[in-house]
C-alpha cells in the first residue's frame, strides 16, 4: 500500500507542478474578458474595449450590479454636467449583472489603470453582498484569488478550477489548438443599459408589503460580511493610492423600505453616501421590476444624480 | 455524481482511503462503507430517490430469500413475479409511462399533454433493475443462490462503479467478492488506475471532442452537405463507443481500487465481421442478459426458422426501448433486429477479404446509430435523406476546429482502436512493453498531457449511457 501510494505521489507531482504553473500564468487580458463565461450581455468584452481605449479615458466610474447596470444613466449625467463646464468629463458605468465586491474592486482597479480617473461611485445596497462575484475568477489574476483565502472566501476552490480552466485555454490557444477569439466589439462610451418596461403596480404593492413585514435586522459583524469588508477596504486603499474620492450610492428596492443601507456608517468613513429622494424609489411607473428601474426610473434618478454631482 | 468531475475525484480519495485504513479489518467492515458510499453516491444525485431505490432492493433480497425457502413451484413462481414486477413497474412508471401514453393518444387522435405527467427518470434505472431481475431470476432457476447477508446483497445492488452506467453484473460473478474480505494487491490497483486513465482519455479526449463534430451535424443537418452528415455519422459512431467504453474502463478500474473484479463489457465491437459478431462484442453484459432472460426464455432458436427470426425483432425491439423511450431508439432496434434475423436466416457468408466485411459491419452499424442519436424520426430522416440524396460537400463541419486539434484527435483515435485491436489479438503484449518503465510512464504521462490539453471540460458533458 505504501509503495502504491508513493508511487501515485511521485506520478503525480510533475502534473501537480505544472498545473500549478497553469494557474499562476498571467493570461493575455483581451482573452480572460472574452472568456467569461455566462457573460452579462457581452458586458465584459465591452468594458475591455473601453479600458483599453486611452484615447477615450474615463473620469467618473459607477460600479455596482445589474441596479447600477440599469438604474444609472451615465450619457444622460455626463451630457448634464459638461453643459456648463470647460473641462469635459467622461462617464461610464461599469455596473455588471449579480453581487460581489471583488468583481468592485477589480473593474476600479482595471479601469484605473489607464485612465486619470477623479471619482468612483460604488453602489450599496439595503445589505451588503457576502460572496464572491461569479465573474471574479476570469478576470483576476491567480495572486489576487488567492488573496480572498483569509477573507474567508467560500467559492476559492470553483474560483481556482475556473481559473486554471481558462489559463490551460488560453495555453491551448497558444499551441495553436484553440483559436483565439478578438474582441470585435466596437467602443461604446456608455454602458448604461435601458430597459422601457413597467411592472404591473398590483405586484410592486404586494412585495411592498412583504418587505415591511420582513424581519430585517442585520449583525454586522457576522463573519460572511468580511468577505466584501476585506474588497471594499481594498477599493479605499486604490483610491487613497490613486487620488481618487469614493463615493457610495444608495440603490434600494422598489419602495426603499430600509430607508438606509444596513453599513451606512461604515461606508461614511471611506467616502460620501449618496441617498436619492424616496419620490423616485416610491412611484410605480419607475420600475421594470421590484430591484431594477426602467428607463423613466434610470432618467428621474440620473437626473437628481447630476445635480448631486454638479455641487 | 459523474466521473469527469472534481466531486467524484475528492469522494473516490476519501472511500478509497477510508476502505483500506479504517475499514480494512473485515469484509463486513468493507462492505458497510462501500454501501454508504452507494447511498452517497446515488443521494449526490437525488436523495428521494435513493429512497425508491433501497426499497426495490430490499424487495429483492426478500423475494430471492423466499423463492429459496419454497419448494413448490406455484410460490416460487409468485415471489419470483412480486420481485419481477416491483422493478418493472418502477422502470416502466419512471421511463416509458409518457412514452406510451403518448404513442396511445396519438393513436387515438386525443390530446396527449393532458395525460403525460412532469417525471424525473432515475439515474441508472435501466440498470440497477435490470442487474436486480437477473439475480431473483437466477435464484428462481437455481443457478444462482439467495443471498443471506441482507448487507451483502444491499452492496451487490448499490456497488456505485457500476451502479448507474454497468456493466449489468451477474450475481454469481460478483456477491461472491463482497463475502470475502478484500486485500490490496499492488497489481490489481495499478492495473486499475491504468484502466482509469485510458478510460478518462477515451472520455474526455476522443469522446467529448467527437461529440462536437457529431453535434453540429445532427443539431441542423440543413446547413450540410452528404460528406459533412456522413463524417457526423462516423464521428457519433467512435463517439458512442468512447464514451460508453471510457466509462466501463474508469467503472472497472474504480472497482479494482477496492479489490473487485467487473466483466468485461466490450471486445472490439467494430472489428466485427457481421452484425451478429458486433452484438457479441458490443455492450456484452446487457446482449447477454437479453439472450439469457428474454430470447431463450420465448423459445431462441429451438423453434421454427419464422419463430426465432421473430424471436430475435422483438428482442432487439425491446433492447431499443431499453436505451430510451422513443421511436428512434425503437427503429434503432427494430433496425438491427431485422439484419440479425436476416443474417441468421439467411447465413450470408460473403467470400471476402477480413477487412471489407469489417468494414461493411462498420458502415452498416454507423447507419443504424442514426436513429439513435436524431433527436426524433424526422430528424433521422432527414440526416439519411440529406447523406443520400443531397450535394457532396466536405469539411465544412470542421470550421472553426483548429488543425492541429483535428490532427492529434483523429490520430489518438487510431492509435486507441489499433492499442485495443492489438491487445485483443496479444493479450500479453502490453505486459511485456510495459515491462519497461520508460515506455510505461511516457505512455502514461503522454495520456495525461492530451487529456490537459485536449480534453473537454467546459459544462463536463454527461455520459451518454447515464441518460439510459
Amino acid at each position: 500500500m505504501k509503495q502504491f501510494i508513493k508511487k501515485i505521489l511521485l506520478f503525480s507531482l510533475p502534473i501537480i507542478v505544472g498545473l500549478t504553473i497553469i494557474f499562476f500564468t498571467n493570461t493575455d487580458r483581451e482573452f480572460c474578458y472574452n472568456y467569461i463565461k455566462g457573460d452579462c450581455d457581452t458586458r465584459g468584452k465591452l468594458f475591455y474595449k473601453r479600458i483599453e481605449t486611452k484615447s477615450v479615458g474615463v473620469d467618473y466610474l459607477f460600479v455596482g450590479s445589474s441596479k447600477t447596470m440599469n438604474g444609472i444613466n451615465d450619457g444622460l449625467i455626463e451630457d448634464s454636467l459638461n453643459k456648463y463646464s470647460k473641462n469635459k468629463l467622461r462617464l461610464y458605468n461599469a455596473g455588471y449583472c449579480r453581487f460581489g465586491r471583488n468583481l468592485d474592486f477589480l473593474l476600479c482597479k482595471e479601469f484605473s489603470k489607464n485612465n486619470n480617473l477623479k471619482k468612483i461611485f460604488v453602489e450599496v445596497r439595503a445589505d451588503e453582498s457576502t460572496t464572491s462575484h461569479p465573474m471574479f475568477a476570469f478576470l483576476a489574476n491567480s495572486r489576487e484569488i488567492l488573496q480572498g483565502i483569509p477573507a474567508l472566501n467560500g467559492k476559492i476552490t470553483s474560483e481556482i478550477y475556473n481559473h486554471s480552466l481558462m489559463n490551460l485555454n488560453y495555453l491551448r490557444c497558444e499551441l495553436n489548438l484553440e483559436k483565439k477569439e478578438k474582441n470585435k466589439y466596437k467602443l461604446e462610451l456608455h454602458g448604461y443599459n435601458n430597459i422601457d418596461r413597467v411592472m404591473e403596480k398590483e405586484l410592486l404593492e404586494e412585495f411592498y408589503k412583504e418587505e415591511l413585514n420582513k424581519n430585517k435586522t442585520i449583525d454586522k459583524d457576522a463573519l460572511e460580511y468580511r468577505y466584501s469588508r476585506f474588497y471594499l477596504s481594498r477599493i479605499k486603499k486604490l483610491c487613497d493610492k490613486k487620488n481618487i474620492e469614493l463615493n457610495f450610492i444608495f440603490m434600494p428596492s422598489f419602495g426603499n423600505t430600509t430607508k438606509l443601507p444596513a453599513f451606512k456608517e461604515e461606508y461614511e468613513q471611506w467616502g460620501k453616501v449618496i441617498v436619492g429622494p424616496d419620490s423616485i424609489f416610491n412611484n410605480k411607473s419607475y420600475w421594470k421590476d421590484v430591484a431594477h428601474f426602467n428607463t423613466a426610473g434610470a432618467t428621474a434618478f440620473s437626473n437628481f444624480l447630476a445635480k448631486e454631482l454638479a455641487r | 455524481m459523474i466521473f469527469n468531475t472534481i466531486e467524484f475525484v475528492i469522494f473516490l480519495l476519501v472511500v478509497f482511503a477510508l476502505y483500506w485504513s479504517f475499514f480494512n479489518k473485515s469484509n463486513t467492515r468493507q462492505n458497510i462503507l462501500l454501501l454508504f458510499a452507494g447511498y452517497f453516491f446515488y443521494a449526490w444525485w437525488s436523495w428521494k430517490f435513493l429512497f425508491m431505490f433501497i426499497g426495490t432492493s430490499l424487495i429483492d433480497f426478500y423475494a430471492a430469500q423466499k423463492i429459496e425457502k419454497h419448494e413448490e413451484p406455484g410460490k416460487r413462481k409468485f415471489f419470483l413475479i412480486l420481485s419481477i414486477t416491483g422493478n418493472l413497474s418502477v422502470l416502466l412508471f419512471f421511463k416509458y409511462y409518457n412514452f406510451f401514453v403518448t404513442e396511445f393518444a396519438n393513436l387515438i387522435g386525443s390530446n396527449p399533454d393532458n395525460l403525460t405527467l412532469q417525471i424525473i427518470l432515475p439515474l441508472g434505472i435501466s440498470f440497477y433493475t435490470f442487474q436486480a431481475m437477473a439475480y431473483t431470476i437466477d435464484v428462481y432457476r437455481k443457478t444462482a443462490p439467495a443471498e443471506k447477508n441482507l448487507l451483502t446483497y444491499l452492496c451487490y445492488s448499490s456497488f456505485f462503479p457500476q451502479m448507474l452506467s454497468g456493466p449489468i453484473e451477474r450475481a454469481n460473478h460478483l456477491m461472491p467478492q463482497f463475502n470475502r474480505r478484500r486485500e490490496f494487491k499492488y497489481t490489481q490497483a495499478a492495473k486499475g488506475l491504468e484502466l482509469m486513465l485510458f478510460g478518462f482519455f477515451k472520455k474526455v479526449v476522443l469522446a467529448d471532442n467527437l461529440a462536437v463534430i457529431a453535434d453540429r451535424g445532427f443539431a441542423s443537418p440543413e446547413n450540410y452537405g452528404s460528406g459533412d452528415l456522413i463524417i457526423a455519422t462516423l464521428c457519433f459512431t467512435f463517439q458512442i463507443y468512447c464514451d460508453f467504453s471510457g466509462y466501463t474502463d474508469i467503472a472497472r478500474g474504480v472497482a479494482r481500487l477496492f479489490g473487485f473484479e467487473l466483466i468485461k463489457n466490450f471486445n472490439n465491437p467494430y472489428f466485427a465481421q457481421n452484425i451478429n459478431e458486433f452484438w457479441r462484442r458490443r455492450h456484452i453484459s446487457l446482449s447477454t442478459w437479453f439472450r439469457d432472460y428474454l430470447y431463450i426464455p420465448l423459445g431462441g432458436n429451438k423453434k421454427s426458422k419464422l419463430r426465432t427470426s421473430i424471436n430475435i425483432i422483438f428482442v432487439f425491439a425491446i433492447s431499443g426501448l431499453w436505451h430510451g423511450a422513443s421511436r428512434t431508439f425503437l427503429a434503432w432496434g427494430l433496425y438491427h433486429g431485422i439484419l440479425s434475423a436476416l443474417n441468421r436466416l439467411f447465413n450470408f457468408k460473403f467470400d471476402l477479404p477480413k477487412p471489407v466485411k469489417i468494414t461493411f459491419t462498420f458502415l452498416i452499424v454507423a447507419l443504424g446509430l442514426i436513429f439513435f442519436r436524431a433527436v426524433n424520426m424526422e430528424n433521422a430522416y432527414e440526416v439519411m435523406g440529406k447523406i443520400f440524396h443531397s450535394e457532396f460537400s466536405l469539411l465544412k463541419i470542421f470550421l472553426g476546429i483548429s488543425r492541429l486539434k483535428l490532427f492529434l484527435l483523429f490520430t489518438a483515435l487510431a492509435v486507441v482502436f489499433i492499442l485495443e485491436r492489438i491487445n485483443e489479438i496479444n493479450p500479453g503484449y502490453f505486459q511485456n512493453l510495459f515491462a519497461k518503465k520508460l515506455i510505461k510512464y511516457s505512455a502514461y504521462y503522454y495520456a495525461v498531457i492530451l487529456i490537459l490539453l485536449l480534453g473537454v471540460y467546459d459544462n463536463t458533458p454527461n455520459f451518454i449511457y447515464f441518460q439510459f
